[in-house]
């Protein structure tokens, strides 16, 4: 029994669904071919599979809608002619008849012109009735401003994200084959991705099966931009120093000169590089004798060989590419020293998926050969695509979403306004329909203007999508810059086109045919009273309701991305912003070719800053907070035996605590006591100290043997003097990671690249000409990147912003958008009910009830519709859950406020239309009765 | 539906799917899946109607008066009840012949001017 209900249910639904179809077709073609044609469907449905399933209700739909119209027209078109008793030209197919070529006016009747009918009419009639359309538009300004404007909205929203989208997630690598190309990242055994040891590297080139080839470079949180000379001016650029493969890899070919040799990247040879068409063209004059260049990175002096082609940069924004060698290092723990990335290529055949398994195998083999000495449990092998844009796949699709809600509102509203205005128009088109008008002819001149509205919609939408756009890319993160290039492109263009045409025919054919259906002695008779029926004010009030529904959705999702991103600014990052400017500074190693040197520069530059008038205090680090850069690693505490412990740690002088205000909560912070010479010494932060010493005082417990620093501390033991206060280096939205801070001068090495933070008793613009001023004194060819600490601040939260402020836009146009709905629902509803309202008056009713009665009416929709949205946003919004910080997807308080927002838009926008019911004079509406 | 039948002799050149539904339909009454399988069939696979063409054709065929609607279907073995059967009336039998036979006289042309040039 149960085997045979469910189909029969199906087909059941089956028929209704396919009945429903059926009105596309004329009445009378409905009655006679109803059954048959639905039968003929139903054979053809498809058992199985989603995907045919689709392919099926689309071809259902498609053919539905142009039989429909089309035996719609043939009927139009053969009924007049036999009203005018031309029944033996009946087969006359060319006879478009669509008439009224000369009807002055256009709104014309086509029979009178019946002689002349077969004449070019078809364009004549056109160009009548898009002239005729423009004047009835003109007529009406503010109602063709209103459509105009939503549909520019829904469309400019759409198109502007989709360009976005486009941009960023969709348009392919500039590479060869981008799908095959992979990054490989190590898995540590809690689970996070790391960059890979050289050893496991070496390893996995020896010994994988999956890849074509393979090639490291060394990876970003270890490096900072290099000064090179040797260019046309002493410049800062990222250098990335690439294994013998790269090239290879990208299948690239070099815009001029060559890639360089095999034996260029051996041991002990001379390193060339080959630099980036950008490069090229600003750093060496752009000269095909760019070959005669010689580079100088740091110590070394590097011949180019080759230019990149245009657009080629990865990784990041490297300007210059130096061979390197990949030789093993004789370490114990080399395999945990996480130092380098890895691209690669995919052996043609071998699939994403086959790669894993194999890398997956592969590190634990070695995991098992090595042991403790490899800290690697597994490889995560992502596609270079996915991970370059990975972060901003969920937020990117989350504003198309919204943005297509934004146009189903634009629709709704749209639609409703149509509506109002069909049965507004409904004595003039029955006017016009007993003065002989086909209905066909009705059909076209409504349609035309739903034409011209949604063109006009269009091209308003375009401009603003334009607008937009720019708007977009100047608060975007700057990864939205790549979109720039691209632009409203071609393809942008057809996804605005698709959007305007789906919007405009379903919400512009719909309301013709049933306007034209209007009842010629109905709408005569009854359209004084203005009597819209209950299905006209039921479809009304889902439309409404919809519209209210849909704003809920939006308003709550940017409500929460509002809240969450208060919540970020509120978060304190440990130091004050405030006035603090920052000076990003790379010595050229070849100037600067030894400790002594860096720490004589240091010196002599931070003499004169702090000789500059208005710096309270100035210090260095050689990786800022919230730069993203980080370094970390292993060390050993004094007594503790088992206890493996680890961190993050700078570099720091002893000015740079005071000039970022960062508080110290124990002991002491650098001072002149401390130097090279003198037993080194160590600062923590509050969460190192709590995490170790949560019952003792640190200050003057001894570590030692810090991960990558062995070779400069050898077996020194490093003192704790004191605990500062946590800094969010990682990001304001990131807890506070255990850290220590070494001193500069105690640990020279990789000084040549560091950032000096200064204070400024006034604002730091003035600050900024001198220190330059300062510094080119002291050194011409020592670059220099100024940048303020509030502006890095907010670059570290410009992803959320763009997306809180997108949403929160879209989540305004929606609240807009509805509040015109409920506005023209309720004017209508007045206009509608004059005359009750007069005889209530009339009675004696007081105005304050009459208007009440008007308003509750639309209340009680936007009430439903409210509810209805509330309990979308209940499941919509757990989508949003990783965008959110410290706020729940279900906030009852931003659900609250929204309800409450909304509410109180709805009641302004019904109260104002609604207070004209009082303002009614009975006398005039009984007289026109 | 059909009064104006008569007519139908004032204009015998039929669009080429209207002959062929006419055609398939001089073998006996089908319904609309059937006929649209049949037409398939017979140009060999080359025309496939969707079901919504099809019946604008069997409709305008119907308002000139070359079809009718069946009310008792054929009695075969394991009918579907639902299906509705459609037949040439004698003015569409008529139609199709003619139709038929110019056609034929037309195609006979074009071949013998192909095997002349060939």
């Amino acid at each position: 029994m149960n085997t045979t209900r469910s189909p029969s249910r199906q087909s059941d639904r089956l028929a209704v669904l396919l009945d429903f179809l059926m009105v596309f077709y004329p009445r009378r073609f409905r009655l006679l071919h109803r059954e048959g044609l639905v039968g003929m469907w139903r054979e053809s449905y498809p058992t199985t599979g989603t995907l045919r399933r689709l392919g099926y209700w689309a071809r259902v739909l498609g053919d539905s809608l142009a039989s429909g119209i089309a035996a719609r027209w043939e009927e139009s078109r053969e009924s007049r002619l036999v009203g005018r008793g031309a029944v033996g030209a009946e087969g006359a197919e060319g006879a478009e008849g669509a008439g009224g070529a000369g009807g002055a006016g256009g709104a014309g009747d086509p029979g009178q012109h019946g002689k002349r009918r077969g004449t070019a009419l078809g364009v004549e009639a056109l160009w009548q009735d898009v002239r005729f359309g423009f004047r009835t538009l003109w007529k009406s300004r503010g109602f063709t401003a209103v459509i105009v404007l939503t549909l520019a909205l829904g469309i400019g929203a759409n198109t502007a994200i989709f360009s976005v989208v486009n941009g960023i997630l969709l348009r392919a690598l500039p590479y060869e084959d981008p799908d095959r190309l992979v990054t490989l990242w190590e898995v540590m055994e809690r689970g996070s991705d790391n960059h890979v040891s050289l050893h496991n590297f070496l390893d996995w080139q020896e010994q994988s099966r999956s890849f074509a080839a393979l090639a490291v470079h060394p990876s970003y949180s270890y490096s900072a931009p290099t000064t090179i000379l040797g260019a046309d001016a002493p410049t800062r650029v990222w250098v990335a120093d690439v294994s013998r493969d790269f090239f290879a890899i990208f299948q690239a070919r070099p815009a001029l000169g060559r890639w360089p040799f095999a034996e260029e990247f051996e041991v002990g040879a001379t390193q060339t590089a080959v630099v980036s068409y950008r490069f090229w063209q600003n750093q060496l004059g752009a000269t095909p004798a760019f070959n005669e260049r010689v580079l100088q990175i740091g110590s070394m002096s590097v011949p180019v060989v080759g230019v990149m082609p245009p657009g080629f940069s990865y990784p990041k924004e490297t300007d210059v590419w130096v061979t390197t060698d990949v030789e093993p290092y004789p370490h114990p723990m080399a395999r945990t020293g996480h130092n380098w990335a890895v691209i690669a290529r995919l052996r043609d055949g071998v699939s994403l998926s086959e790669a894993r398994t194999e890398m997956n195998s592969l590190a634990a083999r070695l995991k098992e050969q090595w042991g403790e000495t490899n800290d690697a449990v597994a490889v995560s092998v992502t596609r270079l695509q996915d991970e370059l844009v990975g972060s901003y796949k969920r937020p990117l699709y989350l504003l198309l979403g919204a943005a297509g809600l934004v146009l189903l509102v634009a629709c709704a509203n749209i639609a409703s306004t149509l509506m109002a205005r069909g049965t507004a128009r409904a004595r003039e088109l029955a006017v016009r329909a007993s003065l002989g008008a086909g209905r066909r002819r009705l059909v076209r001149q409504l349609f035309t203007e739903s034409l011209l509205l949604s063109g006009l919609g269009t091209a308003a939408g375009i401009v603003l999508a334009v607008v937009v756009l720019r708007g977009l890319l100047a608060v975007g993160p700057a990864a939205l810059a790549q979109t720039g290039e691209s632009g409203l492109d071609a393809r942008a263009m057809i996804f605005a086109l698709a959007v305007a045409f789906v919007a405009s025919v379903v919400f512009g054919l719909f309301p013709a045919f049933r306007a034209s259906k209007t009842d010629v002695t109905e709408a005569l008779s009854s359209v004084g009273r203005g009597n819209a029926g209950a299905y006209h004010r039921g479809l009304w009030s889902f439309l409404v309701g919809s519209e209210v529904a849909l704003a809920v959705l939006l308003l709550v999702g940017s409500g929460l991305l509002i809240k969450s991103f208060w919540e970020v600014l509120s978060v304190h990052p440990g130091f004050d912003t405030e006035d603090l400017l920052t000076v990003q500074v790379s010595l050229p190693a070849s100037k600067y070719p030894d400790d002594q040197s860096k720490a004589q520069f240091h010196q002599a530059f931070l003499q004169q800053i702090a000789e500059t008038p208005g710096v309270t205090g100035a210090g260095i680090i050689n990786h800022l907070p919230l730069s993203g850069v980080r370094m970390s690693g292993q060390f050993l505490i004094e007594g503790r035996v088992d206890e493996e412990a680890g961190a993050d740690y700078r570099i720091v002088d002893r000015g740079y605590f005071g000039a970022m205000g960062i508080p110290v909560v124990r002991g002491r912070v650098f001072d002149e006591r401390d130097h090279a010479g003198v037993p080194d010494v160590v600062v923590i932060n509050q969460t190192l100290a709590d995490r170790y010493w949560a019952n003792e005082n640190p200050v003057g417990k001894r570590i030692r043997r810090l991960a990558n620093d062995q070779h400069l501390y050898g077996d020194r033991w490093l003192t704790i003097i004191g605990v500062v206060g946590d800094v969010r280096h990682r990001g304001l939205t990131a807890a506070p990671q255990r850290e220590l801070y070494v001193h500069n001068l105690q640990r020279p090495g990789r000084a040549g690249s560091f950032i000096a933070t200064i204070k400024s008793a006034s604002t730091v613009e003035a600050l900024v000409n001198t220190v330059r001023a300062r510094l080119e004194m002291l050194d011409g060819d020592v670059p220099a990147e100024f940048s303020t600490m509030t502006s890095r601040l907010s670059g570290s939260v410009s992803d959320r912003r763009f997306t809180m402020v997108v949403l929160g836009a879209f989540g305004g146009v929606a609240l807009l958008l509805a509040m015109v709905g409920i506005y023209g629902v309720v004017s209508y509803a007045v206009a509608r009910r004059t005359r009750e309202m007069g005889i209530r008056l009339a009675l004696g009713a007081e105005p304050g009830r009459v208007r009440n009665l008007v308003q509750l009416g639309a209340l009680r929709v936007v009430a439903i519709g409210m509810a209805a949205g509330v309990a979308g946003a209940f499941f919509v919004t757990r989508i949003m859950q990783s965008l959110l910080f410290d706020v729940s997807p279900t906030d009852p308080v931003t659900f609250g406020g929204v309800v409450l927002l909304l509410f109180g838009a709805a009641w302004v926008a019904s109260f104002v239309p609604a207070r004209r019911s009082t303002r009614i004079d009975p006398m005039i509406t009984m007289r026109a009765e | 539906m059909t009064q104006r039948g008569n007519a139908g002799d004032a204009d015998l050149l039929t669009k080429p799917v209207d002959f062929l539904v006419l055609a398939v339909l001089s073998d006996g009454p089908l319904h609309g899946y059937g006929l649209a399988r049949e037409m398939t069939a017979r140009t060999g696979g080359k025309v496939k109607v969707r079901p919504g063409s099809l019946y604008r054709v069997l409709d305008r065929l119907m308002r000139r008066g070359l079809l009718d609607k069946l009310d008792e279907h054929p009695d075969q073995a394991g009918d579907d009840e639902r299906r509705l059967y459609y037949q040439l009336t004698p003015l569409g039998r008529r139609v199709a012949a003619d139709e038929a036979v110019m056609l034929a006289k037309v195609a006979a042309g074009v071949i013998a001017t192909a095997e002349d040039s060939a």
